[in-house]
């Protein structure tokens, strides 16, 4: 698979996307969130997995989502992290303005097609 | 805010996240691996592809990191990590740097901690000082005169905006105690207060209770007074001790914290007596709670016009005024002007050691250009390397404010040195919180005003100049050479002015003040210390002087109402020429003396006699004058002789009296209590045998010429005891300690100047040494070449010396210009000292000079060592 291949994620859409998926799915750790994300992406979504961990931080000490430790399956230790209530707060506003975003992009570039 | 608080934190706990996010890592990998393991991958392949899936750990820490903390505030902590090492590895630089900025410091604080102590901290077991104000009647210089007993009362009678006022005397006095048991006379020093005393101050009692009710026979002793002469016992309360005549019952022992309001300690408090009324009080007030100081002061300023006006005195009114209530009382702007006069003097050495430090820093840059070029080549930007460098200085700065906390602390042991007061004074000299702000903010301030430029020139690195060796004339040496000027003209500024208070000192306590004080001890007795000894104070003095003048250690002895030369003087009135209507009238200095005064001290009868026994009452009263006052009231003509008009107060009428007296002899002019200005102050001596109505015989000096150098302390004692036993010496002292007391600021300000001027020329000598150090690393080449080309030593070495004693010259102009202009300023204060002194200008030039010269020698003799060729084929 070639770089090319790749989708560069947008500034900012990692959070939405790991906020949403917290939402939908309940507590995940980071190696759960990355496979979770890979599934769903349609093109092959080759996400650096090293670069949740930012997001995770930031979202964090947004006190948008909050992690603790616990066990897996295979009783590994892993940490969970949940969304908290600002967290689906700011999932609303933040798909909002997405919708909003991607909307006006997609206009631009069926109009010039 | 809790994001900020959260990075903040995260900052200061790096490892810890750090060693989480490890952990979270390696815990996500081995999932991954795992997946990747049933997914038919071998071990070793899963663990690779992991590896790679999850990306660099490092990076991913970095990014982590990134998110985590403020950026500049990472980088604040490299810096400063990176300073810490610097420091670390260069201890040289570090410690001569930090030395000599925390001897700057270091005085500063210390001169700040007496002021803070003086002014700020209120005494300990006070109540809200903040309400509290001292009253007095307002002087020139803004501070405040004690006032009279009776005015206090007519305050504390009339004010609305006090919620209660309070009185105390002067200052303690030594008084006589006398022990019920053993009936022996012991020393003990008392301060008359009002009954109101504590209760406004608030202070409670550690044992029974403190002055409450009308009782005016009531004492409290202070705690450590009774832990010492009681043993702490609780049996004392309510005990009868006999003090200087008079009963008074102790009613309890103040708080262990609270010794007085003031500066002086002592060992019990006597609630005032109504018939002190003339006596001289210091008076404060607490203000009401919903009054402000400003409506208070301006009430009592009302009430003092009142008095003035009910009195009749409206030509002389009585100006009273209220001032924030501090340990100097209305001495405020007194320590005020003489603190800041110290930090000017300290503060010039403080700015010499940050020019040093700059030049230092200055120089340092020019060696650290390489690394200061690579960083700018690596993209760090200007400001962050000026961060850097500046991160650095305020380093070393803040390790200078710190170490002069400590040199703080040891200068104040120094107060210790001064002379004694006649009373014990204690001022809780304390670190606390206020000065160590100061001496951190000062470091603080002092980094930025002298580290910015050395920041910005040293971060000024480009690939080209740095390659090239031609930066000799670059701005950057120009400023080094600035920096060391300016250390050589405060230093000469500090020579100077070390100089001029020398010869004030000189000046005012050299061998010519008019008499002789050495070998000549002085006896202060109070003889309001015993009943029997007051009803008839003339006879006691008459046996106390006879007997002292009878023992073998004695040459010659007298008695005086003041010794000449201390800190004390009295004020009796004014004195004019009663032949000559129109001759002005003088106010003199006085005193009462006995028999024999001039001849034990040594001052000369210039015409007429000295007093005689026959001097007494019913006889033609008689007085002394000195030469000033003869000049000045009978200029060209014989003063003996001459009436003179005494304007005087009368102790038994309580009132000022006209007093036609005969002048029967002129004495020298002594220098008297102002030691200071230098002026042949007017003096008057009044015989004491004629001076009971003046009031003032139950206090007088027993000045006595000794032979050999016993102490007559236990003779004298002796001698009193046995005249009455209630009697106690109140003290005994060398004239000469109590003329150096009298000194005591002058003495301060020159030690502090001359330290100082010391510290200072060491300074210049570090800044000459390493300016030309610098000049001659910089042209080595150059004079190798010439050197190469046959030039003889002596010429490369008197050049580089050339270079450095032009600074010197340069800083040696302008230190003279500021040391001419802070002279004139003094010469204002102190009298008879000529602003320009010549051989003292020239002189401190000159020392200067010889510094420098001394200073340079070393790095011009290395420019011509041997190793001059190695600096041909370096490039």
């Amino acid at each position: 698979m070639s770089n090319s291949d790749r989708v560069e994620l947008l500034n900012g859409t990692l959070d939405l996307i790991v906020l949403r998926a917290l939402d939908t799915m309940g507590p995940l750790h980071a190696y759960a969130l990355a496979s979770r994300l890979e599934q769903v992406a349609e093109h092959p979504l080759m996400l650096n997995q090293g670069t949740l961990y930012p997001a995770l931080v930031r979202l964090e000490q947004r006190g948008w989502i909050k992690g603790t430790w616990g066990k897996t399956e295979s009783n590994r230790e892993a940490k969970y992290y949940a969304i908290t209530q600002p967290g689906r707060r700011a999932v609303e506003e933040q798909a909002e303005r997405w919708r909003r975003l991607s909307g006006l992009v997609n206009k631009l570039l069926l109009d010039e097609s | 805010m809790r994001r900020f608080a959260e990075r903040l934190l995260n900052l200061l706990r790096v490892r810890r996240p750090e060693q989480e996010l490890a952990r979270e890592i390696e815990a996500h990998r081995a999932l991954l691996q795992e997946a990747y393991e049933a997914r038919g991958m071998t071990p070793h392949d899963a663990r690779r592809a992991a590896a790679v899936a999850i990306g660099g750990v490092e990076q991913a820490k970095e990014l982590h990191r990134q998110a985590r903390s403020f950026l500049w505030l990472e980088d604040l902590r490299q810096d400063v990590v990176h300073g810490l090492r610097l420091l670390r590895r260069n201890p040289l630089f570090t410690v001569t740097a930090a030395a000599s900025l925390a001897i700057g410091i270091g005085a500063n604080t210390a001169i700040f901690s007496v002021a803070n102590s003086l002014l700020f901290r209120p005494p300990a077991a006070v109540v809200d000082s903040d309400a509290l104000v001292d009253i007095g009647a307002a002087r020139g210089d803004g501070g405040l005169n004690p006032i009279s007993y009776s005015t206090y009362l007519e305050i504390a009678r009339r004010t609305t905006s006090l919620s209660g006022v309070m009185a105390q005397s002067l200052s303690p006095h030594v008084m006589s105690l006398l022990a019920s048991d053993t009936g022996v006379a012991e020393r003990i020093v008392g301060q008359y207060a009002t009954v109101s005393f504590f209760t406004v101050l608030g202070s409670p009692a550690a044992r029974g209770r403190v002055f409450d009710g009308n009782d005016r026979h009531e004492a409290v002793l202070d705690y450590d007074y009774w832990r010492r002469r009681f043993n702490g016992d609780d049996g004392v309360v309510g005990q009868v001790l006999r003090i200087n005549g008079r009963a008074f019952t102790v009613v309890g022992v103040a708080d262990a914290r609270f010794h007085g309001t003031g500066i002086h300690t002592r060992d019990i408090w006597l609630a005032i007596s109504p018939d002190d009324g003339a006596s001289s009080v210091v008076v404060s007030g607490r203000v009401r709670p919903d009054v402000s100081i400003g409506t208070a002061a301006a009430e009592v300023g009302a009430i003092g016009d009142a008095i003035s006006l009910e009195r009749g005195e409206s030509q002389r009114p009585l100006r009273l005024s209220a001032l924030p209530f501090s340990r100097a009382g209305g001495n405020r702007n007194i320590v005020i002007g003489f603190a800041a006069v110290l930090m000017v003097l300290v503060s010039i050495v403080l700015v010499a050691a940050c020019s040093n430090v700059a030049g230092i820093l200055l120089t340092r840059s020019t060696a650290r250009a390489r690394e200061m070029a690579v960083r700018t080549a690596l993209g760090a930007s200007r400001s962050r390397l000026v961060r850097q460098l500046l991160t650095e200085t305020v380093l070393l700065y803040l390790v200078g404010g710190i170490v002069g906390i400590a040199v703080a602390r040891v200068l104040l042991t120094l107060v210790s040195l001064l002379p004694a007061l006649p009373t014990p004074v204690t001022v809780p000299l304390v670190l606390d919180g206020r000065v160590m702000i100061f001496a951190l903010s000062l470091s603080l301030c002092a980094a930025l005003a002298f580290g910015v430029l050395p920041a910005f020139k040293g971060a000024r690195a480009d690939a080209g100049t740095t390659m090239k060796e031609g930066i000799r004339s670059s701005s950057r040496t120009r400023l080094r050479g600035a920096f060391v000027s300016a250390q050589i003209a405060l230093s000469i500024l500090l020579v100077v002015l070390a100089a001029l208070f020398v010869r004030v000192l000189r000046y005012a306590g050299g061998s010519d003040v008019g008499f002789d004080p050495r070998g000549v001890e002085i006896a202060a007795v109070d003889l309001s210390m015993s009943v029997n000894a007051q009803s008839a104070p003339q006879m006691l003095w008459r046996n106390a002087v006879e007997r002292v003048r009878a023992l073998p250690a004695i040459e010659m002895a007298s008695l005086a109402r003041v010794p000449p030369g201390g800190l004390e003087g009295i004020g009796m009135g004014g004195v004019a020429a009663g032949d000559r209507p129109d001759a002005p009238e003088l106010s003199p200095g006085w005193n009462i003396v006995d028999t024999g005064y001039f001849a034990t001290l040594r001052i000369p009868v210039v015409q007429g006699r000295d007093f005689t026994a026959d001097d007494r009452v019913g006889a033609p009263p008689v007085v002394i004058v000195s030469g000033a006052i003869a000049r000045r009231l009978w200029s060209g003509q014989d003063a003996v002789g001459k009436p003179l008009i005494l304007a005087i107060f009368n102790a038994a009428i309580r009132r000022m009296e006209r007093r036609v007296v005969t002048v029967v002899g002129v004495v020298g002019d002594i220098k008297s209590s102002s030691l200071v200005d230098g002026l042949a102050e007017p003096y008057v001596y009044l015989p004491m045998a004629q001076a009971q109505y003046t009031g003032m015989l139950n206090e007088m000096s027993i000045v006595a010429r000794r032979r050999g150098n016993t102490t007559l302390e236990s003779q004298v004692g002796a001698i009193l005891r046995d005249l009455d036993p209630a009697l106690v010496l109140a003290r005994t002292e060398s004239l000469s300690e109590a003329m150096a007391l009298g000194l005591a600021p002058q003495r301060v300000l020159a030690v502090v100047a001359a330290g100082m001027g010391l510290v200072s020329l060491l300074l210049a000598a570090m800044g000459i040494y390493g300016v030309t150090a610098y000049f001659v690393a910089l042209r080595r080449r150059e004079f190798g070449i010439r050197l190469a080309l046959g030039a003889p030593r002596v010429r490369v070495i008197s050049m580089v010396i050339g270079q450095g004693m032009w600074l010197v010259a340069a800083g040696a102009v302008i230190g003279l210009a500021l040391a001419i202009g802070a002279g004139r300023v003094l010469a204002v204060f102190f009298y008879g000292l000529p602003a320009m002194h010549g051989p003292t200008l020239l002189g401190s030039a000159l020392l200067l000079g010889g510094v420098g010269a001394l200073a340079s020698i070393i790095p011009a003799v290395h420019a011509v060592r041997g190793d001059w060729r190695l600096a041909l084929q370096e490039e």
